[in-house]
Protein backbone atom coordinates (compact mmCIF):
# COMPACT_ATOMS: atom_id res chain seq x y z
CA UNK A 1 0.00 0.00 0.00
CA UNK A 2 1.33 3.45 -0.92
CA UNK A 3 1.98 5.83 1.93
CA UNK A 4 -0.23 8.48 0.30
CA UNK A 5 -3.18 6.09 0.71
CA UNK A 6 -2.31 5.65 4.37
CA UNK A 7 -2.38 9.40 4.92
CA UNK A 8 -5.75 9.60 3.18
CA UNK A 9 -7.10 6.85 5.45
CA UNK A 10 -5.84 8.64 8.54
CA UNK A 11 -7.20 12.05 7.46
CA UNK A 12 -10.59 10.62 6.46
CA UNK A 13 -10.89 8.69 9.74
CA UNK A 14 -10.01 11.74 11.83
CA UNK A 15 -12.47 13.98 9.94
CA UNK A 16 -15.25 11.36 10.02
CA UNK A 17 -14.87 10.68 13.76
CA UNK A 18 -14.80 14.40 14.57
CA UNK A 19 -17.91 15.12 12.49
CA UNK A 20 -19.68 12.17 14.03
CA UNK A 21 -18.97 13.49 17.54
CA UNK A 22 -20.19 16.97 16.58
CA UNK A 23 -23.40 15.58 15.12
CA UNK A 24 -24.07 13.29 18.09
CA UNK A 25 -23.65 16.26 20.44
CA UNK A 26 -26.05 18.38 18.35
CA UNK A 27 -28.51 15.48 18.22
CA UNK A 28 -28.46 14.89 21.99
CA UNK A 29 -29.03 18.61 22.50
CA UNK A 30 -32.03 18.58 20.16
CA UNK A 31 -33.56 15.45 21.71
CA UNK A 32 -33.17 16.78 25.25
CA UNK A 33 -35.01 19.99 24.31
CA UNK A 34 -37.72 18.73 21.98
CA UNK A 35 -40.19 21.38 23.10
CA UNK A 36 -37.77 24.17 22.26
CA UNK A 37 -36.62 22.66 18.97
CA UNK A 38 -39.73 23.68 16.99
CA UNK A 39 -39.51 27.16 18.50
CA UNK A 40 -35.87 27.42 17.51
CA UNK A 41 -36.63 26.37 13.92
CA UNK A 42 -39.61 28.75 13.76
CA UNK A 43 -37.37 31.60 14.90
CA UNK A 44 -35.14 31.13 11.88
CA UNK A 45 -38.22 32.15 9.84
CA UNK A 46 -37.25 30.11 6.81
CA UNK A 47 -39.98 27.45 6.67
CA UNK A 48 -43.75 28.05 6.80
CA UNK A 49 -45.23 27.50 10.28
CA UNK A 50 -47.15 24.41 9.13
CA UNK A 51 -43.96 22.67 8.03
CA UNK A 52 -42.00 23.38 11.22
CA UNK A 53 -42.80 20.07 13.03
CA UNK A 54 -41.95 18.13 9.85
CA UNK A 55 -38.69 20.05 9.50
CA UNK A 56 -37.81 19.25 13.11
CA UNK A 57 -38.29 15.52 12.49
CA UNK A 58 -36.35 15.69 9.21
CA UNK A 59 -33.43 17.51 10.86
CA UNK A 60 -33.23 14.97 13.70
CA UNK A 61 -33.45 11.97 11.35
CA UNK A 62 -30.85 13.40 8.93
CA UNK A 63 -28.45 14.19 11.79
CA UNK A 64 -28.86 10.70 13.27
CA UNK A 65 -28.26 9.04 9.86
CA UNK A 66 -25.20 11.17 9.16
CA UNK A 67 -23.74 10.57 12.65
CA UNK A 68 -24.27 6.80 12.44
CA UNK A 69 -23.02 6.59 8.85
CA UNK A 70 -19.84 8.48 9.68
CA UNK A 71 -19.00 6.01 12.46
CA UNK A 72 -18.76 3.09 10.00
CA UNK A 73 -15.89 3.21 7.48
CA UNK A 74 -18.00 1.54 4.76
CA UNK A 75 -20.77 4.14 4.83
CA UNK A 76 -18.82 7.25 5.73
CA UNK A 77 -18.51 8.70 2.22
CA UNK A 78 -22.27 9.02 1.54
CA UNK A 79 -22.83 10.01 5.19
CA UNK A 80 -20.24 12.77 4.77
CA UNK A 81 -22.25 14.09 1.80
CA UNK A 82 -25.36 14.22 3.99
CA UNK A 83 -23.43 15.88 6.84
CA UNK A 84 -21.92 18.41 4.42
CA UNK A 85 -25.39 19.27 3.08
CA UNK A 86 -26.77 19.69 6.62
CA UNK A 87 -23.86 21.89 7.73
CA UNK A 88 -24.15 24.09 4.63
CA UNK A 89 -27.94 24.42 5.10
CA UNK A 90 -27.39 25.46 8.75
CA UNK A 91 -24.68 27.91 7.68
CA UNK A 92 -27.02 29.37 5.04
CA UNK A 93 -29.90 29.60 7.56
CA UNK A 94 -27.67 31.45 10.02
CA UNK A 95 -26.20 33.63 7.25
CA UNK A 96 -29.66 34.69 6.07
CA UNK A 97 -30.71 35.62 9.60
CA UNK A 98 -27.45 37.49 10.16
CA UNK A 99 -28.21 39.53 7.04
CA UNK A 100 -31.74 40.13 8.35
CA UNK A 101 -30.17 41.39 11.57
CA UNK A 102 -31.82 38.70 13.69
CA UNK A 103 -28.70 37.86 15.69
CA UNK A 104 -30.42 37.25 19.03
CA UNK A 105 -32.20 34.03 18.01
CA UNK A 106 -31.00 30.83 19.66
CA UNK A 107 -28.48 29.05 17.47
CA UNK A 108 -29.78 25.62 18.52
CA UNK A 109 -26.42 24.03 17.76
CA UNK A 110 -25.84 22.27 21.09
CA UNK A 111 -24.55 23.50 24.41
CA UNK A 112 -26.04 26.50 26.18
CA UNK A 113 -28.32 28.81 24.23
CA UNK A 114 -26.55 31.72 22.62
CA UNK A 115 -27.18 34.02 19.67
CA UNK A 116 -25.74 33.58 16.22
CA UNK A 117 -22.73 35.36 14.73
CA UNK A 118 -20.36 35.19 11.74
CA UNK A 119 -18.18 32.82 13.78
CA UNK A 120 -20.99 30.26 13.85
CA UNK A 121 -21.16 30.38 10.05
CA UNK A 122 -17.38 30.08 9.87
CA UNK A 123 -17.41 27.09 12.23
CA UNK A 124 -19.98 25.34 10.06
CA UNK A 125 -17.96 26.01 6.91
CA UNK A 126 -14.84 24.51 8.53
CA UNK A 127 -16.85 21.44 9.58
CA UNK A 128 -18.27 21.20 6.03
CA UNK A 129 -14.66 21.24 4.81
CA UNK A 130 -14.00 18.19 7.03
CA UNK A 131 -16.93 16.45 5.34
CA UNK A 132 -15.49 17.37 1.93
CA UNK A 133 -12.18 15.80 3.02
CA UNK A 134 -13.94 12.52 3.82
CA UNK A 135 -15.80 12.60 0.50
CA UNK A 136 -12.74 13.55 -1.56
CA UNK A 137 -10.58 10.83 0.01
CA UNK A 138 -13.12 8.18 -0.90
CA UNK A 139 -11.38 6.11 1.75
CA UNK A 140 -13.30 3.31 3.44
CA UNK A 141 -10.43 1.90 5.48
CA UNK A 142 -9.31 2.66 9.00
CA UNK A 143 -5.58 2.73 9.84
CA UNK A 144 -4.24 -0.45 11.43
CA UNK A 145 -1.22 -1.29 13.52
CA UNK A 146 -0.09 0.77 16.50
CA UNK A 147 1.33 4.13 15.41
CA UNK A 148 -1.36 5.31 12.98
CA UNK A 149 -4.40 4.48 15.15
CA UNK A 150 -2.66 6.22 18.06
CA UNK A 151 -2.09 9.33 15.96
CA UNK A 152 -5.70 9.18 14.72
CA UNK A 153 -7.18 8.83 18.19
CA UNK A 154 -4.92 11.58 19.54
CA UNK A 155 -5.91 13.95 16.76
CA UNK A 156 -9.63 13.22 17.17
CA UNK A 157 -9.48 13.80 20.92
CA UNK A 158 -7.41 16.98 20.65
CA UNK A 159 -9.60 18.44 17.88
CA UNK A 160 -12.79 17.48 19.74
CA UNK A 161 -11.75 19.34 22.87
CA UNK A 162 -10.64 22.30 20.76
CA UNK A 163 -14.11 22.30 19.17
CA UNK A 164 -15.73 22.25 22.63
CA UNK A 165 -13.48 25.09 23.76
CA UNK A 166 -14.33 27.14 20.66
CA UNK A 167 -18.04 26.53 21.23
CA UNK A 168 -17.71 27.54 24.89
CA UNK A 169 -15.90 30.74 23.91
CA UNK A 170 -18.70 31.53 21.45
CA UNK A 171 -21.17 31.14 24.35
CA UNK A 172 -19.01 33.31 26.63
CA UNK A 173 -18.98 36.09 24.04
CA UNK A 174 -22.71 36.71 24.58
CA UNK A 175 -22.14 36.90 28.35
CA UNK A 176 -19.22 39.26 27.88
CA UNK A 177 -21.28 41.74 25.86
CA UNK A 178 -24.63 41.77 27.67
CA UNK A 179 -25.07 45.44 26.83
CA UNK A 180 -25.18 44.63 23.15
CA UNK A 181 -28.30 42.49 23.29
CA UNK A 182 -30.48 43.48 20.40
CA UNK A 183 -34.21 43.64 20.87
CA UNK A 184 -36.28 40.50 20.43
CA UNK A 185 -39.34 42.55 21.16
CA UNK A 186 -39.34 44.31 17.79
CA UNK A 187 -40.51 42.33 14.79
CA UNK B 1 11.86 5.12 20.99
CA UNK B 2 10.00 7.17 18.34
CA UNK B 3 6.56 5.56 18.92
CA UNK B 4 6.90 6.21 22.65
CA UNK B 5 7.86 9.83 21.99
CA UNK B 6 4.92 10.33 19.60
CA UNK B 7 2.47 8.72 22.01
CA UNK B 8 3.77 10.83 24.87
CA UNK B 9 3.49 13.96 22.74
CA UNK B 10 -0.12 13.14 21.88
CA UNK B 11 -0.98 12.54 25.51
CA UNK B 12 0.39 16.02 26.25
CA UNK B 13 -1.46 17.64 23.32
CA UNK B 14 -4.78 16.06 24.32
CA UNK B 15 -4.23 17.03 27.94
CA UNK B 16 -3.64 20.62 26.87
CA UNK B 17 -6.75 20.61 24.69
CA UNK B 18 -8.75 19.37 27.70
CA UNK B 19 -7.18 22.09 29.85
CA UNK B 20 -8.09 24.81 27.33
CA UNK B 21 -11.66 23.55 27.18
CA UNK B 22 -11.88 23.36 30.97
CA UNK B 23 -10.57 26.92 31.29
CA UNK B 24 -13.08 28.29 28.79
CA UNK B 25 -15.85 26.45 30.68
CA UNK B 26 -14.72 27.99 33.93
CA UNK B 27 -14.85 31.43 32.34
CA UNK B 28 -18.42 30.64 31.28
CA UNK B 29 -19.32 29.46 34.78
CA UNK B 30 -17.79 32.62 36.28
CA UNK B 31 -19.88 34.74 33.92
CA UNK B 32 -22.96 32.91 35.15
CA UNK B 33 -21.92 33.28 38.80
CA UNK B 34 -21.46 37.04 38.55
CA UNK B 35 -24.76 37.41 36.75
CA UNK B 36 -27.45 38.42 39.23
CA UNK B 37 -29.48 35.94 41.23
CA UNK B 38 -33.19 35.88 40.67
CA UNK B 39 -34.78 37.82 37.86
CA UNK B 40 -32.36 40.13 36.07
CA UNK B 41 -33.44 43.68 36.74
CA UNK B 42 -32.61 46.37 34.22
CA UNK B 43 -32.32 50.01 35.15
CA UNK B 44 -34.34 51.20 32.17
CA UNK B 45 -38.06 51.94 32.42
CA UNK B 46 -40.17 52.83 35.47
CA UNK B 47 -38.21 52.17 38.67
CA UNK B 48 -39.37 49.83 41.42
CA UNK B 49 -41.55 51.85 43.80
CA UNK B 50 -42.57 54.32 41.10
CA UNK B 51 -46.14 54.75 39.92
CA UNK B 52 -46.82 52.30 37.05
CA UNK B 53 -47.65 54.13 33.80
CA UNK B 54 -51.36 54.22 33.11
CA UNK B 55 -52.73 52.07 30.29
CA UNK B 56 -56.27 51.19 29.26
CA UNK B 57 -56.17 48.24 26.90
CA UNK B 58 -58.60 45.78 25.33
CA UNK B 59 -57.96 42.14 26.15
CA UNK B 60 -57.98 39.81 23.15
CA UNK B 61 -59.26 36.91 25.23
CA UNK B 62 -62.49 38.36 26.62
CA UNK B 63 -62.88 41.64 24.71
CA UNK B 64 -63.14 43.72 27.88
CA UNK B 65 -61.03 46.75 28.71
CA UNK B 66 -58.61 46.56 31.59
CA UNK B 67 -56.65 49.32 33.23
CA UNK B 68 -53.07 48.96 34.32
CA UNK B 69 -51.32 51.38 36.65
CA UNK B 70 -54.30 52.30 38.84
CA UNK B 71 -55.11 51.17 42.37
CA UNK B 72 -56.80 47.78 42.00
CA UNK B 73 -58.24 45.01 44.15
CA UNK B 74 -55.36 42.68 43.40
CA UNK B 75 -51.76 42.52 42.35
CA UNK B 76 -51.12 42.45 38.60
CA UNK B 77 -48.37 40.45 36.96
CA UNK B 78 -47.57 41.89 33.54
CA UNK B 79 -45.85 39.21 31.51
CA UNK B 80 -44.30 40.36 28.24
CA UNK B 81 -44.02 37.58 25.70
CA UNK B 82 -43.99 36.85 21.99
CA UNK B 83 -45.36 33.89 19.98
CA UNK B 84 -41.87 33.22 18.62
CA UNK B 85 -39.98 33.13 21.91
CA UNK B 86 -39.31 29.51 22.94
CA UNK B 87 -38.56 30.35 26.59
CA UNK B 88 -41.87 32.26 26.89
CA UNK B 89 -43.72 29.10 25.84
CA UNK B 90 -41.81 27.07 28.38
CA UNK B 91 -43.04 29.47 31.09
CA UNK B 92 -46.74 29.30 30.12
CA UNK B 93 -47.52 26.19 32.24
CA UNK B 94 -45.67 27.84 35.15
CA UNK B 95 -47.83 30.97 34.76
CA UNK B 96 -50.91 28.75 34.74
CA UNK B 97 -49.93 27.04 37.99
CA UNK B 98 -49.01 30.40 39.51
CA UNK B 99 -52.45 31.75 38.58
CA UNK B 100 -54.23 28.81 40.18
CA UNK B 101 -52.00 28.94 43.26
CA UNK B 102 -52.48 32.66 43.87
CA UNK B 103 -56.17 32.58 42.92
CA UNK B 104 -57.91 35.90 43.55
CA UNK B 105 -54.76 37.64 44.79
CA UNK B 106 -53.10 37.85 41.42
CA UNK B 107 -54.19 38.96 37.97
CA UNK B 108 -51.90 37.70 35.20
CA UNK B 109 -51.83 39.90 32.09
CA UNK B 110 -49.94 38.69 29.04
CA UNK B 111 -48.62 41.53 26.89
CA UNK B 112 -47.11 41.60 23.43
CA UNK B 113 -47.30 43.54 20.19
CA UNK B 114 -47.56 42.81 16.47
CA UNK B 115 -50.07 41.15 14.18
CA UNK B 116 -53.38 40.50 15.98
CA UNK B 117 -54.26 37.41 13.89
CA UNK B 118 -50.93 35.81 14.78
CA UNK B 119 -51.61 36.43 18.48
CA UNK B 120 -55.15 35.01 18.21
CA UNK B 121 -53.66 31.83 16.70
CA UNK B 122 -51.11 31.77 19.52
CA UNK B 123 -53.89 32.10 22.14
CA UNK B 124 -55.84 29.23 20.58
CA UNK B 125 -52.83 26.96 20.15
CA UNK B 126 -51.62 27.40 23.73
CA UNK B 127 -55.11 27.77 25.30
CA UNK B 128 -54.45 31.11 26.93
CA UNK B 129 -58.14 32.13 27.20
CA UNK B 130 -57.92 32.24 31.00
CA UNK B 131 -55.40 35.06 30.92
CA UNK B 132 -55.94 38.66 29.93
CA UNK B 133 -53.97 39.23 26.73
CA UNK B 134 -53.18 42.72 25.50
CA UNK B 135 -51.33 44.07 22.48
CA UNK B 136 -49.58 47.38 22.97
CA UNK B 137 -46.31 48.49 21.42
CA UNK B 138 -46.53 51.65 23.57
CA UNK B 139 -46.48 49.63 26.78
CA UNK B 140 -43.39 47.71 25.63
CA UNK B 141 -41.65 50.99 24.85
CA UNK B 142 -42.74 52.64 28.12
CA UNK B 143 -41.40 49.77 30.20
CA UNK B 144 -38.30 49.59 27.96
CA UNK B 145 -38.70 45.89 27.28
CA UNK B 146 -35.54 44.85 25.47
CA UNK B 147 -35.55 41.12 26.08
CA UNK B 148 -38.22 38.49 26.56
CA UNK B 149 -39.78 37.04 28.64
CA UNK B 150 -39.96 40.06 30.93
CA UNK B 151 -42.27 40.33 33.95
CA UNK B 152 -43.45 43.33 35.93
CA UNK B 153 -45.32 43.06 39.20
CA UNK B 154 -47.71 45.92 39.96
CA UNK B 155 -49.08 46.17 43.50
CA UNK B 156 -52.67 46.93 44.56
CA UNK B 157 -51.66 50.57 44.96
CA UNK B 158 -50.63 50.83 41.30
CA UNK B 159 -46.89 51.05 41.88
CA UNK B 160 -44.21 48.86 40.35
CA UNK B 161 -43.25 46.34 43.05
CA UNK B 162 -40.73 44.20 41.19
CA UNK B 163 -39.62 43.60 37.64
CA UNK B 164 -37.09 41.60 35.71
CA UNK B 165 -36.14 39.26 32.92
CA UNK B 166 -37.49 35.82 33.80
CA UNK B 167 -36.21 32.59 32.29
CA UNK B 168 -37.50 30.04 34.79
CA UNK B 169 -39.88 29.38 37.66
CA UNK B 170 -37.35 30.48 40.30
CA UNK B 171 -36.90 33.88 38.71
CA UNK B 172 -40.66 34.36 38.34
CA UNK B 173 -41.15 33.45 41.99
CA UNK B 174 -38.32 35.76 42.98
CA UNK B 175 -40.46 38.68 41.77
CA UNK B 176 -43.33 37.64 44.04
CA UNK B 177 -40.88 37.07 46.91
CA UNK B 178 -39.40 40.50 46.31
CA UNK B 179 -42.89 41.98 46.70
CA UNK B 180 -43.65 39.95 49.83
CA UNK B 181 -40.36 40.99 51.43
CA UNK B 182 -40.90 44.58 50.28
CA UNK B 183 -37.52 44.82 48.62
CA UNK B 184 -36.89 45.88 45.05
CA UNK B 185 -35.21 42.66 43.94
CA UNK B 186 -33.49 39.57 45.26
CA UNK B 187 -30.15 41.23 44.52
CA UNK B 188 -31.23 44.16 46.64
CA UNK B 189 -32.28 41.78 49.43
CA UNK B 190 -28.89 40.07 49.39
CA UNK B 191 -27.19 43.46 49.47
CA UNK B 192 -29.26 44.53 52.48
CA UNK B 193 -28.44 41.27 54.27
CA UNK B 194 -24.80 41.70 53.45
CA UNK B 195 -24.84 45.20 54.95
CA UNK B 196 -26.44 44.09 58.21
CA UNK B 197 -23.93 41.26 58.41
CA UNK B 198 -21.12 43.73 58.06
CA UNK B 199 -22.47 46.05 60.71
CA UNK B 200 -22.90 43.20 63.19
CA UNK B 201 -19.49 41.84 62.34
CA UNK B 202 -17.79 45.18 62.92
CA UNK B 203 -17.46 45.09 66.74
CA UNK B 204 -15.89 41.66 66.51
CA UNK B 205 -13.27 42.85 64.06
CA UNK B 206 -12.42 45.72 66.39
CA UNK B 207 -11.71 43.25 69.20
Amino acid sequence: MRSADLYLDVTATIAACLLSLVLVRALLHKLSRQAELTGTIRNYRLVPDGLVPLTAVAVVVCEACAALGLMLPQTRVPAALLACALLLIYAAAMGINLLRGRTSIDCGCGGAAHGISCLHVLRNLVLALCAVLVMASGSTRVPTGFALPTVTAGCVLALWFMFLAFDQLLGNRTHASTSQYSSVWGH
Amino acid sequence: MLPIAVTLLFVIVVAQAVAIWALSRQVGILFERVSPLGALVTDAGPAVGAQAPHFKLRSLTNDTFLTIGEPAVRTTLLFFLSPNCPVCKKLLPILRSLKSAEGDNLEVVLASDGDEAEHRRFINTYKLQRFAYVLSPEMGITYRIARLPFAILIGEDGTVRAKGLVNNREQLESLLNAKDLAVASVQNYLELNHMTERTTAQPRSVV
